[in-house]
């Protein structure tokens, strides 16, 4: 050994008691210095400081009360802070597009998965990301209304192809083309005039992918003319017309095949991948369709250039893409905390709140053919153990909404659906009732294993909470963590243990998704193997009523039934937040345009302020 | 020489069916497949639905079916197709391999750069201050995970001084500055964790060799302290280092999985991320053999690299 290193001559080195002292005070003044609170609230002084839930001085928010057994409460900033957001941030209240729209421009912005092919035929056809990606380059018959100055509680549907259509009978229905749509110019169509046929052969094919359900009542498709599409029903179709002016209908010419559909999609819509740009895993980039048939006072859509949809693998990594202005919107500035990251450094940003989509819920799937769950006494009690309100406040920033199995599209709900249109006494907590419920089941001490995915931040949140309050009922809960697509396959099989905590649900602009499809026993969507005649006898009867006003009670009547044999327990719907660069107009970040893809269509809406950077505004 | 590398390939591939076979049966036994994961996010399918596009995929078979028809497939250079983009598996990591292939440059640049002449000047200069600076850099780049210093490489400047590398990869060919700008912090995530092992291989091999006999005998011939260096003691250091080098170069290798997911580069990292997530067997089974083939190249180029560095070292026929 080197007997002369550094530190043997260090130690043997004689120090001054001065030095010593002022180095001790030097180190000191640094360490608290750096443990010290925070007193600067100008969060522009620094964006990358994540503010702290914590903090002094704040008033706790009225309803949240302490759950017995948690020792690390937030200090109810956040909540605070939540509803102000959530109320500053609104659709509603979103600043409207400032000046006239211009042509020109390529627009960027990142998105949790690119599409692994463009079938619409395909068994993803239903699935994100395929039918956001396939409304730019793709029209439908019908759409939701939900342009800027639309009503966005109602997204009623709106011609698209569809220059009209009429409903002679309660089992016919005739829609009417635009006259002189051309496909784009790309082989095999070449650009030729969209007719009847290319409808009945693309309706036909869906009735042999995962959305023939929508089709199930449909007899008959038959292209009377040139320009007339008639269908006729076997029995009255409430959900049809709204269904289909979802974003899984995309009208595919008569022309393509399996492989071309999948890699060299020709469409009518806005947009159009040749040109542009696709790589696998990575991005899609789409440019402007030349011959689009879509304008906006004398000027042709799209506004745009190209979109680019681009994956960022990472969240760290989009959250400095926007940030940097490499990406002009953001699906990943999504909790509040980023919010205030993401306002410290760039002040103009535009950030948007809205409820998520019903499909988006925390909910507990209680799987009916799982024997722990057959007993309504044992589900009910499960629900009057959780107080949904606690959840939404400790685990969830205060971001979200209590969750029900509310879908408001088309159905004069307003966003959030209030909660007085559902049975409230359930949504509270009633430990005692809980407790009486599962005694008379023989279950008093019931433990379960909760199935949620492993990365899910808010689940992991959401399930500590959970523990405690189910704990205080004397149902003892134990995590059970696996990766997304084995709690997907749990989910879609029923193979699970006790029960799985997951956002996912059925989608679709329907309440017949929410209803027959999910909660009938021949539903295609029936995950949770429910069996209950009362229940397949209202979700049925929803179907056929053709008046809005009375469907809506049919459907209501069904939801109260959903809520009072509690197949599953709704826990909460995260708000859902996004931002975009302040230069980047008409943009309509709703709870429809994404990850569903229901406003996916307005792209073609978006234009550059002339404040843009040069590089965006092309 | 010959004989050696012939009887090294013979006995790599019995490890490359091994490989084949673990790695098959292995991505089967994780819950869930390529259909259930792609309905991860968002979707409505059926039960039916979900059986029909299995038998359409050909996963619903016997495993020891589906193994020998991809094996008869893989010997003929057929590794199959995505069951998700249906594309062929070896266009699609053809695709990224040359993101990773570059990344992995950048990484080895890095890591030799900072290691070789810091390990040089810990060793000569033992004991001093330099020495120990030098060992605590070290002792960081040990201590860090990559992916940590990733996201500090990306954030950071991204907030102190607005700078972030073009998130959209530009091909070398097409505009070299941008895509240096792409490359050099990624490069130095991975470089510096594995410059941080080879410099303390070298300052140690460094220490060893120059107390053996012949540096001594330099040194009372009165040889500069620099030609001692370059021409009696490095050639030798080198041989630990290389034998670590190599195992450093598979390591920089597999590590540009979490760094390009990091930095969301479109390289065989980030596409065997995808692949796991998306239950996507045939991907995930060619990139592993992919891995393992080029481990072995590299352990065997490392032995063959040790007769260059020391001509005392001899290979036997076996």
């Amino acid at each position: 050994m080197n007997k002369e290193n550094y530190w043997m001559r260090a130690a043997g080195r004689r120090y001054s008691r001065r030095g010593v002292l002022g180095t001790a005070t030097a180190a000191s003044a640094l360490i608290a210095v750096g443990c010290g609170g925070d007193d600067d609230t100008d969060t522009g002084s620094s964006g990358g400081n994540t503010p702290a839930s914590g903090g002094s001085g704040t008033t706790p928010a009225a309803n949240t009360t302490p759950v017995s057994g948690i020792t690390d409460y937030p200090s109810y900033t956040s909540v605070v802070k939540a509803s102000e957001y959530i109320q500053k941030y609104n659709w509603r209240n979103l600043p409207k597009p400032v000046g006239a729209p211009r042509r020109g421009g390529n627009y960027i912005h990142a998105v949790g998965l690119i599409p692994p092919h463009f079938d619409p035929f395909g068994p993803l056809v239903n699935g994100y990301p395929i039918p956001t990606n396939l409304r730019q380059i793709y029209n439908q018959l019908t759409r939701l209304k939900m342009e800027f100055d639309a009503d966005l509680d109602k997204a009623e549907p709106q011609g698209e192809l569809a220059e009209k259509w009429e409903q002679p009978d309660a089992t016919t229905l005739t829609f009417k083309l635009r006259q002189g749509v051309k496909f784009q110019d790309i082989a095999p169509v070449n650009g030729r005039v969209l007719n009847a046929e290319d409808v009945k052969y693309t309706f036909d094919n869906y009735r042999k992918t995962p959305i023939s359900g929508y089709f199930e009542a449909v007899e008959s498709i038959t292209a009377v003319d040139a320009t007339t599409v008639q269908l006729k029903f076997n029995q009255p179709a409430a959900y049809f017309l709204n269904l289909i002016s979802g974003p899984s209908t995309s009208i595919l010419p008569v022309e393509l095949d399996e492989k071309n559909r999948r890699e060299n999609p020709v469409g009518t819509g806005p947009f159009q991948l040749k040109g542009g740009e696709f790589k696998q895993d990575q991005l899609v980039k789409y440019v402007r369709n030349p011959a689009y048939w879509e304008s906006r006072n004398n000027i042709q859509l799209p506004y745009l250039d190209s979109v680019t949809t681009q994956f960022p693998a990472d969240a760290t990594v989009a959250l400095e893409g926007f940030r940097n202005g490499q990406y002009d919107s953001s699906a990943y500035v999504n909790t509040f905390s980023l919010v205030d990251n993401v306002l410290g450094t760039n002040k103009d940003t535009i950030i948007q709140v809205v409820s998520d989509h019903p499909s988006v819920i925390y909910h507990l799937a209680l799987q009916q053919n799982n024997p722990k769950w057959q007993d309504e006494r044992v589900r009910r009690a499960l629900a009057y153990a959780i107080d949904i309100q606690q959840i939404i406040d400790l685990a969830l920033e205060g971001s979200a909404t209590p969750g029900c199995l509310v879908d408001w599209a088309s159905m004069g709900f307003k966003v959030p659906p209030q909660l007085s249109e559902m049975d409230e006494a359930l949504q509270k907590k009633n430990t005692q009732k809980a407790k009486d419920l599962l005694k008379q089941a023989g279950q008093e001490n019931l433990n379960i294993s909760v199935l949620f995915t492993s990365t899910d931040v808010r689940g992991q949140a959401i399930f500590s909470v959970l523990q405690q309050q189910l704990k205080e009922a004397g149902i003892t809960a134990t995590a059970d963590t696996k990766d997304g697509p084995s709690v997907a396959n749990a989910q879609y099989t029923g193979n699970v243990p006790d029960v799985i905590m997951t956002t996912q649900l059925p989608s679709g602009p329907d309440a017949d998704v929410f209803t027959y499809q999910f909660m009938h026993s021949k539903g295609a969507s029936n995950w949770y193997h429910i069996n209950d005649p009362k229940m397949d006898e209202l979700s049925l009867k929803q179907r056929t009523i053709l008046d809005v006003a009375e469907r809506q009670k049919a459907v209501k009547a069904v939801w109260t039934y959903a809520q009072e044999k509690m197949f599953l327990v709704p826990l909460a719907s995260p708000a859902f937040i996004r931002a975009r660069q302040p230069y980047l107009m008409n943009w309509q970040n709703h709870r429809y345009l994404d990850p569903l893809g229901w406003g996916a269509h307005l792209h073609g809406l978006m234009w550059f302020a002339d404040n843009a950077p040069a590089n965006k505004k092309g | 020489m010959q004989r050696y590398i012939v009887w090294r390939l013979l006995w790599a591939l019995p490890t490359l069916l091994l490989v084949s076979m673990g790695i098959f049966s292995m991505v089967r036994v994780i819950p869930g497949d390529a259909i259930t994961a792609q309905f991860t996010s968002q979707g409505n399918i059926s039960e039916a639905d979900i059986a029909k596009a299995r038998e359409e995929l050909g996963i619903d078979r016997p495993i020891v079916t589906q193994y020998f028809e991809w094996l008869g497939g893989a010997l003929q250079g057929d590794f199959g197709n995505s069951l998700v983009s249906r594309t062929s598996t070896t266009e699609r990591i053809l695709d990224s391999l040359p993101v990773s292939l570059e990344l992995a440059l950048f990484g080895i640049f890095f890591s030799i750069v900072l290691s070789i002449p810091s390990g040089i000047l810990a060793g000569i200069n033992s004991g001093s201050f330099l020495d120990y600076a030098l060992r605590i850099v070290a002792l960081l780049g040990l201590a860090i995970p990559g992916f940590w210093l990733g996201i500090l490489l990306l954030v950071l400047p991204s907030i102190w001084f607005g700078y972030l590398p073009p998130l959209q990869h530009v091909p070398f060919t097409e505009d070299p500055v941008r895509n240096i700008q792409q490359f050099i912090l990624p490069g130095f995530a991975i470089g510096f964790v594995s410059a941080a092992v080879l410099m303390r291989i070298m300052r140690s091999s460094i220490l060893e060799v120059i107390r053996q006999d012949h540096v001594r005998t330099a040194r009372a011939k009165g040889l500069a302290q620099t030609t001692i260096i370059i021409r009696h003691t490095l050639k030798l250091a080198f041989i630990p280092v290389a034998t670590v080098l190599g195992g450093q170069i598979a390591n920089v290798i597999t590590g540009t999985v979490i760094v390009e997911t990091v930095f969301g580069m479109a390289g065989t990292g980030r596409l065997l991320v995808q692949a796991i997530n998306q239950r996507d067997y045939p991907l995930i089974q060619a990139m592993v053999m992919l891995v393992a083939v080029v481990v072995l190249l590299v352990n065997l180029m490392v032995d063959i690299s040790y007769a260059w560095l020391d001509p005392r070292i001899r290979y036997g026929g076996k």
